[in-house]
């Protein structure tokens, strides 16, 4: 009977059976870059929604539409569905990475085990720098774990999610390539790890700005990437993972189940295909705010976003919406364009902020501004105008939400520096969106401190009711 | 005195057919014979006999031979008789010795109930069996259980054995009229012998067998439909004038307070632009627009038996059309049957039954509640008004965007002529229904059949062998083709989901059946092999040409992340044995075991062993009873114990799958590049096994009066243990879920089943009610205190120890937040707002988090019940059925949406609008998410008279003169009285929502775009001959 009874999958293939050989350790960490896509699924509504970069339409009637509109007005609880994806997506990369670590002597070839080995450890670190910015302390998991051992996990300090992702990203650097094959365009090189460490350092307590710098610098002066001479190149569909790309969430057209969806999310409801194909819903609205910062000659404003689309007949309507992830695709929610990670301006800014922490704006940092300045059509800061720290690391803010609009960076950059509750709190006071009268609903009041970081999602506290929740939650 | 030879035939008196083996008696003298195979007699009799004509089960009739003419006897069937037999697992027993617990229901008139599966007629009439429709879509089958939630796993529904041959679906597509009886296993000694599946009890339906004279039956009914009830919602004029009257007292208020003169307020310009677009289109009125004038369903059905003495056949056709309410709704069923056995010699029978069935079910696009949620200024299609406005084309397809940025005109209050422009009158992503509706098809189709053969060796006189080998396959084809004008993208779209269920069962089993003076045995070895395969098949395609073609051959692109095969396996392997002993007709005992093993486990789980013993007393046919209580005709006393198996979980839950992950590589664009990954929502857990239910039952059967009277009682209580759960998991494992063999659960419940039975040849009154209640409990989660799982609205299922076993589960309800004052002062949250709910603080301790959640009832009825009544006078027959559920609570899930609370009456009425003004209802979308809370939480009980039937033969003296045995015409009604709490906003007490998130058994109770109850009356002949 045994023989009668033991079947094994057909459609698919146990764990058991499966890690066997180099090739398919290579499939499996191919697999870790596709959980990327389900990060970035969610990613907008935990950083960008959350920024004073844009709000969450109140057009749309929809009440599925509630808890986008509870993290953009930091009304949210712990029972957010969006907590709870984007917490589940981000753990999903680190198992699937522990998946590869855990098997890696499967692969004979050196070369290619430890850079194998690199990039799963390199996605993990990715994952756990973005869990710990947003929860705070979080549970380390580094091996894959049983249902009953999750149970007897508790959560670590901040400290030691930060030591736990350099020393990832140390490996990853230090064994990741320098560059790869044309076809494998997407994949890891070690510029990306030293870009990455450079911005953990940064965002790391501890006084890391030296190793900042260093590997920072390294990357600026050192490395194949550099910047195109034109920002709206950067963006163009026919010229993705350019030059300035360290590091993008790829995404392909044509149904092949790798497109985007967000230029749908995005694009402004009931425009049918005068924007994309198939309508938007827009969900994730530039804020007034952010269209007004733009310098009238700034050429990323139009790359960005735009104020109104044009409907039938001519018919201008005027909303806004971001358009950075739009481009022609066939079918609903399968744009191609790629979400960039890592952009080699985004490492020059780095640069200079991180010699900024380390005593102030030196004429190379100025210079590293202006470059990116210059790219944009603006004229250069003088030392005068950002001869201070404190100038300076406001010009840098500033400069940053617009290279780096809707990329999901302007919440990061904000707690990064402290000036989230500052700046959220006036943009509050000021945007009229929280603001109108005639709809106390969509009141925001000031925020406080605690609610810089997200709830740990109650799914996972009525699994282990022994997990501290965090304070003020 | 002349003797003569009086010759004749024996019938049964309900169905015309012959009765073999009669016995025609003349006591006085001593001497009789028996009917032949064809009913017939011959005896040699004298004028002024007495003849007395008995046979079991039926009445005996006794006349005085007046003459030497050939007559026909129809003999009445005897309610009362004990010696009934019912089909128990493998076999027949009788009834008297029978030790489980096993409800028996005789066709009577299954078939002329006007529903398009036999599963639908079968509610309320036996006790412990609870059917449910959880949707009145037509071609959807009910959610069916026995003796409530022993199981939390993956699938509570019984297992269906028609003719002994096990097919899942049976209920859905056996044709009614070719029922002869259903009987239902209930406690674990009448279902050990299959196993694991028969865990959640067993329906056996026994079909008719052909007769050996050719016997015609042509039997047809129409009905028409109607929703039970609408949703009340409000027009556009109703609900602008609502806000407008809102305001002005406000304004009159506010006025009184200063002193000052209050204004006349006007409309919003969005109001008022409603208003006009409502007066210049017509609007809509969108469930009207939705629905069939008179949705009808039609059945006809024809059956021929016969044979002769070594062969006999049974065929069975039915046709239904059935029309479902939404006018995209309908299902076509063609039902095939056909039975054939022979004896190729005394010992030896073979036969073989061949079951085809084709099913086509077009699947409304649209909720019927997206419909009732659809502001009524919009109009179906632009007419010359909203074309003007709008330009968009007269005729075209209206939606809610073509108002965006549109300039009107009107005359204010002071009659100056005003004009103005607004953004946006809704803002929705939603398209226009009806244009779904009508260019968006999704049609299924299923193709099934079921052949099978059995041989039957009578080896010896006292042993027999009896093997069964059959398949079973079900090709399903769901399409789905949505052309250009369907939705906002504008653009065509087709799928294709094709499923193949093939299943192969052979069954052996040998029988001997051993009687030596008082003492009988029947004892019963075998073994069973148990094969499931499936395949599945999907193709998505997009970017069709033309909407003239609906197939996926004109698709320009074939979408690669929808488009894939899958196959799987399951195997189940069991032997299988039972003896039966039997003293005197007294005391009765039963010792049966199966020993399964099942692929769905690993290699070091696949076997499992249920035994189960059971023992009756026929106290009444004690001596010292009979000669007592003699007005108490039967008396049985019955115990059982056991223990089934479960198997129900997804195949592979022992190990962790890779999926397809692929990423995108390479220069420009980039390539498909392959990747793999153990990407699953389900942690696989090598440990899993068997779940077993230990289940104790004790009944009492009673008569009274000769049968007149009768009463069973059953009390039965199971307990659950290793729990197959599959159970939420830490995401951090990069899982949602596994399965665990986890915990107990205890159930318990008594049904009772009183039965009347009085009349003479002209008037007769059947009545029988049945009871039943099932109380769970969750007696253990494996060390944990509760499971909080979430509903696909974030509204959350509670399953905690000690309690019942899945319980709503949230923020309770206090009130409404009337003013900020309130708030400021009593406890809350930063999730309140003025005009939201206020919700209790359960702990006390002065604020409301999520330590304040706290269970707020349970889907589960506390009881049900059936009462049928069937009254015969002379050629008319009336049979009416109430029934009930009491209890139970649903999460009206529909009330999540904006518009259904601002358009839906019962959530407008009372609403809060200002702080000054009294409410009791929360506004719309103010402050806490309803869903959290029990304000969608309610009560499910009703009480229907689910079906009255008036039916007339034309007595048979006028039918003489044709070939006719029986013309029969009959009405009947359906849900003809349906009472619901006055707490149900919804349409469907009885509706739920089963895909999804709510496929899962620890989350039940939620109910979204459920169709209305239909009320039925059809019309319908029913003719032999």
């Amino acid at each position: 009977c045994d023989d009668t009874l033991d079947l094994q999958p057909i459609s698919d293939i146990g764990e058991e059976e499966y890690y066997t050989s180099t090739e398919q350790i290579n499939l499996a960490v191919v697999g870790i870059y596709n959980s990327l896509q389900g990060v970035m699924d969610t990613e907008w509504i935990l950083t960008e929604l959350r920024s004073d970069n844009t709000y969450m339409s109140p057009q749309n009637s929809e009440t599925a539409n509630i808890p986008y509109r509870q993290v953009d007005r930091f009304v949210l609880n712990s029972q957010n569905i969006y907590v709870e994806e984007y917490w589940s997506s981000l753990y999903r990369t680190v198992s699937l990475a522990n998946n590869v670590i855990t098997q890696i002597e499967i692969v004979e070839d050196e070369d290619l085990k430890s850079r194998y080995e690199a990039e799963a450890r390199f996605l993990r670190a990715h994952a756990y720098f973005k869990l710990v910015r947003l929860w705070g302390g979080v549970f380390i998991v580094d091996q894959p774990i049983s249902g009953q051992e999750a149970k007897t996990m508790d959560r670590s300090s901040e400290s030691d999610v930060y030591d736990f992702i350099i020393e990832d990203l140390l490996f990853a650097s230090e064994n990741l390539p320098s560059e790869v094959d044309g076809s494998e365009l997407g994949r890891l090189t070690s510029w990306a790890a030293k870009a990455e460490l450079g911005k953990v350092y940064l965002t790391a307590e501890g006084g890391y700005e030296q190793e900042a710098i260093a590997q920072l610098s390294d990357v600026v002066n050192n490395s194949p990437y550099t910047y195109l001479s034109s920002y709206e190149d950067v963006f163009n569909i026919s010229n993705e993972y350019n030059s300035e790309i360290l590091f993008a969430v790829r995404y392909q057209s044509g149904s092949v189940g790798l497109g985007a969806p967000f230029a749908n999310y995005f694009s402004p409801l009931q425009s049918d295909s005068y924007v994309v194909t198939g309508s938007g819903d827009e969900l994730n609205v530039p804020t007034t705010s952010m269209s007004n910062a733009y310098n009238i000659s700034d050429t990323r404003k139009d790359v960005s976003m735009a104020d109104s689309w044009v409907g039938l007949n001519g018919q201008v309507n005027e909303f806004r919406y971001i358009k950075k992830y739009n481009s022609d695709f066939a079918n609903v929610d399968d744009a191609g364009n790629d979400w960039p990670i890592i952009r080699y301006t985004d490492v020059m800014l780095l640069l200079a902020e991180a010699i900024n922490e380390n005593g102030g704006p030196t004429a190379e940092a100025i210079s590293l501004l202006n470059t990116v300045r210059q790219r944009a059509g603006l004229t250069d800061y003088t030392s005068s105008e950002v001869g201070t720290y404190f100038d300076f690391k406001l010009a840098l803010e500033e400069e940053r939400k617009l290279e780096f609009a809707f990329e999901n960076q302007r919440w990061f950059d904000l707690v990064r520096t402290g000036r989230a509750l500052t700046v959220m709190n006036s943009h509050f006071a000021t945007e009229d969106q929280y603001n109108n009268p005639d709809d106390p609903q969509f009141f925001t009041g000031p925020i406080e401190e605690y609610q810089l970081l997200l709830p740990i999602p109650q799914y996972e506290i009525d699994l282990n009711p022994s997990i501290a929740q965090n304070i003020g939650y | 005195q002349n003797s003569f030879e009086l010759s004749g035939v024996v019938v049964s008196a309900k169905d015309g057919i012959p009765i073999i083996g009669a016995n025609i008696v003349i006591a006085e003298e001593n001497r009789g014979t028996t009917t032949d195979f064809d009913g017939n007699f011959s005896l040699t009799v004298s004028e002024n006999d007495v003849v007395t004509i008995s046979y079991v089960g039926f009445k005996t009739q006794t006349f005085i031979v007046s003459g030497p003419e050939s007559i026909e006897v129809s003999l009445e069937e005897d309610a009362s008789t004990l010696d009934e037999v019912v089909v128990v697992a493998y076999g027949t027993q009788k009834k008297s010795s029978v030790t489980g617990s096993v409800a028996r229901l005789e066709n009577e008139n299954l078939d002329e109930l006007p529903y398009s599966t036999v599963d639908q007629a079968l509610k309320g009439k036996l006790a412990g069996v609870s059917i449910q429709n959880v949707s009145s879509e037509v071609g959807t089958s009910p959610q069916i259980s026995i003796r409530g939630l022993t199981s939390i796993s993956a699938n509570s529904s019984p297992l269906v054995v028609v003719d002994g041959f096990p097919i899942a679906d049976g209920l859905e597509f056996i044709n009614p009229s070719s029922i002869k009886s259903v009987e239902v296993l209930k406690d674990a000694s009448s279902t050990a012998l299959y196993g694991s599946r028969g865990a959640n009890g067993v329906i056996l339906v026994t079909t008719k067998n052909g007769s050996t004279t050719p016997k015609y039956s042509f039997k047809t009914f129409t009905g028409f439909k109607s929703p039970y009830k609408e949703l009340d919602v409000l027009d556009a004029f109703e609900y602008t004038d609502l806000l407008l009257n809102q305001r002005q007292l406000v304004e009159d208020y506010e006025a009184a307070q200063n002193g000052t003169t209050p204004q006349t307020l006007d409309y919003s310009d969005r109001e008022r632009a409603q208003r006009i677009v409502a007066a210049g289109s017509g609007g809509a009125d969108w469930t009207e627009e939705a629905q069939r004038s008179t949705p009808t369903i039609k059945n006809y059905q024809f059956d021929v038996s016969g044979g002769n003495k070594q062969t006999k056949y049974y065929i069975s056709t039915q046709w239904i059309e059935d029309e479902g309410i939404l006018k995209d709704n309908y299902n076509n069923r063609l039902n095939l049957s056909g039975r054939l056995s022979t004896k190729l010699s005394e010992d030896l029978e073979i036969g073989f039954n061949f079951r085809p069935s084709f099913n086509r079910t077009r699947r409304s696009t649209v909720r019927f509640s997206d419909y009732a949620r659809s502001h009524q200024w919009l109009p179906v299609r632009h007419n010359e008004f909203t074309s003007e406005l709008t330009g968009q084309a007269v005729g075209s397809y209206a939606h809610a965007r073509h108002f965006n940025n549109t300039t009107y005109n009107y005359q204010d209050l002071d009659g100056q002529d005003q004009t103005f422009t607004i953004s946006s009158l809704w803002g929705t992503s939603n398209n226009n229904p009806i244009a779904r509706m009508e260019n968006e098809a999704r049609t299924q189709y299923d193709y099934r059949m079921v052949a099978d053969g059995f041989t039957k060796w009578k080896i010896t006189d006292d042993l027999s062998y009896r093997g069964t080998i059959g398949a079973y396959y079900r090709q399903r084809d769901y399409e789905i083709f949505r052309n250009s004008l369907a939705d906002r993208t504008g653009q065509a779209y087709g799928l294709n989901e094709s499923s193949l269920r093939t299943r192969v069962i052979s069954e052996h089993t040998l029988n001997y059946d051993y009687r030596i003076k008082d003492h009988d045995i029947d004892a019963l070895i075998g073994s069973t092999y148990e094969y499931t395969g499936i395949k599945e098949a999907n193709i998505a395609g997009n970017q069709f040409p033309t909407d003239l073609i609906e197939t996926l051959n004109a698709a320009t692109v074939i979408d690669a992340g929808d488009t894939y095969t899958y196959k799987e396996e399951i195997s189940l392997v069991s032997f299988l044995a039972r003896v039966n002993y039997e003293y005197d007709g007294k005391y009765l005992a039963s010792v049966a075991a199966r020993y399964d093993g099942s692929s769905l486990f690993g290699p070091e789980n696949k076997y499992g062993f249920f035994p189960s013993a059971s023992v009756g007393w026929n106290v009444h046919k004690e001596n010292f009873w009979k000669n007592n209580i003699g007005f108490v005709n039967q008396f049985k006393i019955r115990s059982s114990f056991g223990i089934t198996g479960n198997n129900n979980i997804e195949n592979y839950a022992f190990t962790n799958l890779l999926y397809p992950s692929n990423y995108s590589l390479g220069e420009n664009g980039g390539a498909v590049a392959s990747g793999l990954g153990e990407t699953g929502a389900t942690l696989g857990n090598s440990a899993i096994s068997w779940e077993q239910t230990y289940q104790y039952d004790t009944g009492i059967e009673l008569s009274f009066f000769d049968n007149k009277l009768s009463l069973i009682g059953d009390y039965y209580y199971s307990v659950t243990d290793q729990l197959l759960l599959q159970q939420n998991v830490s995401y951090i494992t990069g899982h949602d879920n596994y399965w665990n063999n986890i915990g107990k659960i205890q159930n318990q419940g008594i049904e009772l089943v009183l039965a009347a039975s009085l009349g003479n040849d002209n008037f007769s009154w059947d009545g029988n009610i049945n009871f039943s209640t099932n109380q769970n409990k969750l007696i253990s989660l494996g060390g944990e205190e509760q499971f909080i799982n979430q509903g696909e609205r974030s509204e959350q299922y509670i399953s905690k120890v000690g309690e019942e076993a899945i319980q709503f589960y949230g923020y309770k309800m206090a009130g409404i937040w009337q003013n900020q004052d309130q708030i400021d002062n009593l406890p809350s949250s930063s999730d309140d707002a003025v005009g939201g709910i206020r919700v209790e603080d359960i702990n006390g301790d002065g604020i409301i988090d999520s330590e304040d959640r706290t269970t707020l009832g349970s889907p589960f009825p506390d009881f049900t019940w059936g009462f049928s009544n069937t009254f015969k006078y002379k050629g008319f027959d009336l049979y009416f059925l109430l029934q009930g559920s009491h209890g139970a609570e649903v999460f009206y899930g529909d009330g999540y949406y904006t518009e259904t609370r601002y358009l839906q009456r019962d959530f407008v009425d009372g609403w809060w609008f200002n702080e000054n003004f009294a409410a009791t209802k929360p506004r719309e979308k103010l402050g806490r998410d309803w869903v959290l809370t029990d304000y969608l939480i309610q009560d499910a009980s009703y009480i229907s008279l689910r079906e009255v039937i008036i039916g007339y033969s034309i007595p048979s003296k006028w039918l003489e003169k044709t070939k006719l045995d029986k013309v029969r015409v009959f009405a009947s009604g359906q849900n003809v009285l349906y009472l619901m709490s006055d707490d149900y906003y919804g349409l469907n007490p009885e509706a739920l929502s089963t895909s999804s998130e709510y496929s899962s058994p620890l989350i039940s109770g939620y109910q979204r775009g459920a169709y209305p109850i239909q009320q039925q009356f059809s019309v319908g002949v029913d003719i032999n001959f």
